[in-house]
């Protein structure tokens, strides 16, 4: 029962507090002098009456202090008083505080920013509603081969009863590329052409205006879009009046009603959603064998697993494959979380980073350990005094823990302030290429992190310190110090375990490193299969209205490619559709005579080529030949695979002289899409389409005259490489002006392959450089804390040393004495991290490239890394020990 | 000095003559251990290591109050004053107490 008086009290009792003490001691003067007066009107003496006062009232601090209690604010009070004492200590010793705060900043701060990184990828959802619940929809064959389902197959899968227990909804959406026109500039963009059951299934929420509605599918409705935000952003400058408004997609108006919010992409192409009853090419969504360019997207009825959910449209599967044997004969239904195809596999590399932050954590936790052990063991005297003063064990360690907490605060601070730093850093990092990486920001989460890990820290950090320091009565303490120092041994041999764990962490760190470091080398000396030195590409995107027919188109590239040519230093020149290490590819369904199913995933990259393109690009033949100028005027009839397509469907027997048959996905023009008949006429060696570090997949090449496309890549080898580009922008610009813009921005819209190349190892290199930059920290702090052991140890063994260089020692033999030891932790720490490492390579396996677990030059080079590091911090500290004049030094401390 | 017969006041008890001597006029604590001793003619002491905590624990329970006031000689000094709920709860102690003391007593004569 305490009335609510009593809380106004207790406050005023802990922040006013001095009036309070102030009124005490008033109050109880007064009862004494009163008690004096009374004394002197018996008649005693106005000395002994006081004195006789003084005794009737007891000890006048044991008074005060039961008036304290009783105010009841004593463990608060204790509190603030450990937080003034510590910072009062603190401030006595501004080294060891700098040194403890910073690297409690440097560990808090990288931490923080590694999880929060981790946190937002891979933990928070996608920007739908209860997205661990979506899912992509597949097929799959008895090899582990998968594609999407075709249009109709999608649509059976909507219609049965044994995938509608599993899910709640499926929908096909169907992608394609669009010409945005927005004034006098046209680009290409992703659109997803989506059914009406899409917006309700994907469960979004416009940032802007709405979604297509039911009514928007229906035959006759007016052409309505919804758009991307980063469209948004990009080519309206986010200006709300987009809504209603009439823009110009494929020479047809599209009325804009909706706008998603950031991030909330589906497909991951699509930059514009519209209704699918306005798709131009109706019969490729009743194509049973037509695989390409789609999506198709289920939600998991709550409850149902994915396991289940398979297991319930196997019956759809296996009907499916009755009746249509000849495309589904093989093929079951399959989902994966739609999370994964969005996250992609960047999962291993945010987790190792995750690991490899704590590990630097604790590293500078196990720093800090050890400066506080040292300082304790420096203040034992203190505390021991403190002690039979009468403060409980209970109170010291509360005050040492309150110490480490003002510690860990300051660092938290000064961390979280490295954590926004380094996310901001981290979203700038050019070739970043983790998903939705542009929505990562420092929120209330990331503080609470840090928060979180500030605290643990401390105790993680203070309570060992504590206890040990505590834990000899503080009469033996008293009494031994005048001789020298009891527990500094035990000490010391507790500081050199923690090194001996920062080193074995430290192994840990490096180790993985080196391994992502040798992957990296060895995927940038991947012969990719062409020579990209000053190799140049340029898009070819003739304007809206402007060489429609393919007969026009066809003689636009062979202009160009002759007057590419012309410049002076360019060497060859080239035409192709999608050129390897650009962003765009294309494939198309295979189907080889006499055979009746192919046994695995029969989608083979298509590239529509000039005759030129194997020069220019420095490619060599396996077997037959490649095009000629003949095949380039009539062409039909011929075709080449590369050395991949011909092992994977012809196993080594010759895959020259064979017939088969393209299905290419449809890009952009109605004539497309016709099956193309031919025999392959030559196998080309293969050539890397993705980065040095993925194998090639199988690849086809037809010439360009076939199949006409709209666009294109024109490629380019020029002696000078970049600096040849205003001259080659001049000449584009002179076969037509409207196919590059003037000046620089002409000349930069070339790329060079060198640099593509380099890119597409972007994400490898930048995980690599983090776990680095992570080991490298790692490195300094086990210095560090080497360094700190050997000196304290040194400075206690200063008499020992000396008497030793008395006997006769060399400078020679103390240090070696020194080295020996440092180097035993040094050994330990190898042992103990070699174990560690083995266990923890296993998850950055799937980070590596040609490289082993055990790649013996990667541990043999951290070794000798650490052990020269050891010897570094041992030398700087051990030099003074040899500089020691014995005599001084036995004089004693 | 007869120490012998000097008791210390029980706590507890202490609470309830505390509130009782306050029932007339608002007291500093000196003048509450005089007025205890009076009654009791020197058989209770109050010692003031109990009587500060115990004005300090019936302040929170919100049965007296404080306040700086004057003595009749002009020195300043702590003034404590039952409040209504003290004096409800005063009321309420007594009963207890003598319906206690009511039957220690009639053990005793029993025994």
């Amino acid at each position: 029962m305490m009335h609510w008086s009593a809380v106004g009290r207790r406050l005023r009792a802990l922040f006013a507090r001095d009036a309070v003490e102030r009124e005490m001691n008033e109050e109880l003067r007064f009862h004494l002098e009163m008690e004096a007066v009374k004394q002197e009107r018996r008649g005693l003496s106005p000395d002994t009456a006081r004195k006789k006062a003084a005794h009737r009232f007891g000890g006048v601090e044991a008074v005060k202090e039961a008036y304290r209690d009783a105010r009841g604010v004593r463990p608060l009070e204790n509190l603030l008083q450990d937080v003034r004492y510590a910072i009062r200590s603190l401030r006595q010793s501004p080294g060891f505080a700098l040194v403890a705060i910073l690297t409690l900043a440097l560990g808090i701060g990288i931490t923080t920013a590694v999880v929060s990184i981790a946190d937002h990828v891979l933990v928070r959802g996608l920007p739908f509603r209860e997205p661990s619940r979506l899912m992509t929809m597949l097929e799959r064959d008895d090899h582990g081969a998968f594609r999407t389902p075709s249009g109709p197959t999608a649509a059976d899968w909507q219609r049965d009863s044994g995938v509608a227990g599993a899910l709640e909804g499926v929908t096909y959406i169907r992608g394609d590329g669009m010409t945005l026109r927005v004034g006098d500039e046209s680009e290409t963009v992703g659109a997803a052409f989506v059914g009406p059951e899409f917006f309700p299934l994907i469960g979004v929420r416009p940032t802007l205006g709405r979604l297509l509605g039911a009514d928007d599918h229906r035959a006759g409705a007016p052409r309505l879009g919804v758009m991307s935000y980063k469209l948004w952003k990009r080519r309206f400058g986010g200006d709300p009046a987009i809504l209603g408004r009439s823009i110009s997609v494929d020479r047809a108006p599209m009325i804009i009603v909706g706008v998603l919010p950031n991030g909330a992409v589906y497909p991951g192409f699509a930059d514009l959603w519209t209704p699918i009853s306005g798709y131009p090419r109706k019969e490729i969504l009743l194509q049973r064998g037509f695989h390409a360019d789609s999506r198709t997207l289920g939600r998991l009825r709550p409850g149902v697993d994915s396991a289940r959910a398979v297991a319930l449209m196997r019956g759809i599967g296996a009907r499916l494959a009755a009746v249509y044997p000849a495309e589904q004969a093989g093929w079951m239904p399959g989902i994966r979380a739609m999370q994964l195809e969005i996250v992609g596999d960047v999962g291993p590399m945010l987790w190792t980073l995750a690991a490899a932050a704590a590990a630097v954590l604790l590293l500078a936790c196990a720093n800090v350990a050890s400066l506080l052990l040292a300082r304790v063991t420096t203040r034992r005297r203190e505390l021991a005094v403190r002690s039979a003063l009468g403060a409980s064990r209970g109170r010291i360690v509360g005050q040492l823990l309150t110490e480490s907490l003002m510690l860990a605060l300051a660092g938290g601070l000064v961390g979280t302030a490295i954590a926004a730093f380094s996310v901001t850093l981290f979203q700038k990092v050019p070739g970043n290429s983790l998903p939705r990486v542009e929505e990562l920001s420092v929120d209330q989460r990331v503080l609470l992190i840090a928060t979180v890990a500030t605290i643990v820290t401390a105790l993680v950090c203070g309570i060992w310190p504590a206890l040990r320091a505590t834990r000899h009565r503080s009469g033996e303490i008293l009494r031994a110090s005048a001789l020298g120092s009891i527990g500094v041994k035990s000490e010391s041999r507790m500081r050199r375990v923690l090194v001996t764990v920062q080193f074995a962490l430290a192994l840990v760190l490096l180790v993985g490193a080196g391994l992502l470091l040798q992957s990296f080398r060895r995927a940038a000396a991947v012969d990719v299969g062409f020579d990209p030195s000053g190799l140049l590409a340029l898009r070819i995107a003739p304007p809206a209205g402007a060489y429609t027919t393919p007969r026009e188109a066809a003689a636009l590239y062979a202009r160009l490619m002759e007057a590419a040519r012309a410049v002076p230093g360019v060497r060859e020149t080239a035409f192709i559709n999608h050129s390897p290490f650009g962003r765009a590819a294309m494939y198309t369904s295979l189907a080889i005579e006499g055979r009746s199913a192919l046994d695995s995933s029969n989608q083979v990259f298509y590239r529509t080529v000039s005759d030129s393109y194997l020069r220019t690009m420095g490619m060599s033949m396996v077997a037959g030949r490649w095009f000629d100028a003949e095949d380039m005027r009539s062409p039909g009839g011929s075709f080449v695979i590369n050395e991949t397509m011909a092992k994977q469907y012809w196993r080594g027997a010759s895959a020259v002289g064979q017939r088969i048959t393209l299905t290419r996905a449809s890009q952009g023009r109605a004539d497309f899409g016709q099956p193309l008949f031919g025999r392959v006429v030559g196998v080309v060696a293969d050539v890397h389409q993705r980065s040095p570090d993925v194998p090639p997949d199988a690849e086809v090449y037809v010439p360009y005259t076939l199949e006409t496309w709209p666009w294109g890549m024109l490629m380019m080898r020029a002696r000078d490489g970049r600096r040849a580009t205003p001259a080659l922008a001049r000449a584009v610009a002179s076969v037509d002006p409207r196919l590059i813009a003037p000046g620089a921005a002409g000349a930069n819209a070339f790329s060079v392959a060198e640099e593509a190349i380099a890119g597409s190892l972007q994400p490898r290199k930048l995980s690599m450089s983090l776990i680095a930059a992570f080991a490298a920290c790692a490195l300094i702090l086990a210095a560090i804390g080497m360094y700190g052991v050997v000196a304290y140890s040194i400075a206690q063994r200063t008499r020992e040393i000396g008497v030793r260089k008395a006997l006769g020692a060399t400078d020679e033999r103390i240090a070696v004495m020194i080295a020996r030891e440092s180097l035993a932790v040094v050994a330990v720490g190898v042992v103990l991290g070699s174990v560690a490492a083995a266990g923890g390579a296993r998850l950055i396996r799937g980070l590596l490239f040609n490289t082993g677990l055990a790649d013996p030059g990667t541990y043999a080079g951290t070794i000798v890394l650490l052990a020269g590091t050891a010897l570094l911090a041992t030398f700087l500290p051990a030099r003074r020990a040899m500089r020691l004049d014995p005599t001084i030094a036995m004089r004693g401390e | 000095m007869a120490q012998a017969r000097e008791r210390d006041v029980v706590q507890g008890t202490l609470d309830m003559l505390v509130l009782k001597s306050l029932t007339l006029a608002p007291m500093h604590g000196w003048g509450i251990t005089q007025r205890i001793e009076q009654i009791t003619k020197n058989v209770l002491q109050v010692n003031p290591g109990s009587l500060y905590p115990a004005l300090e624990r019936l302040q929170d329970r919100g049965w007296i109050s404080a306040e700086w006031g004057t003595t009749e000689n002009g020195r300043k000094a702590k003034y404590y004053k039952l409040t209504a709920a003290g004096r409800r709860n005063l009321g309420e102690e007594t009963d207890s107490w003598r319906r206690m003391v009511a039957a220690v007593e009639a053990v005793l004569r029993t025994a």
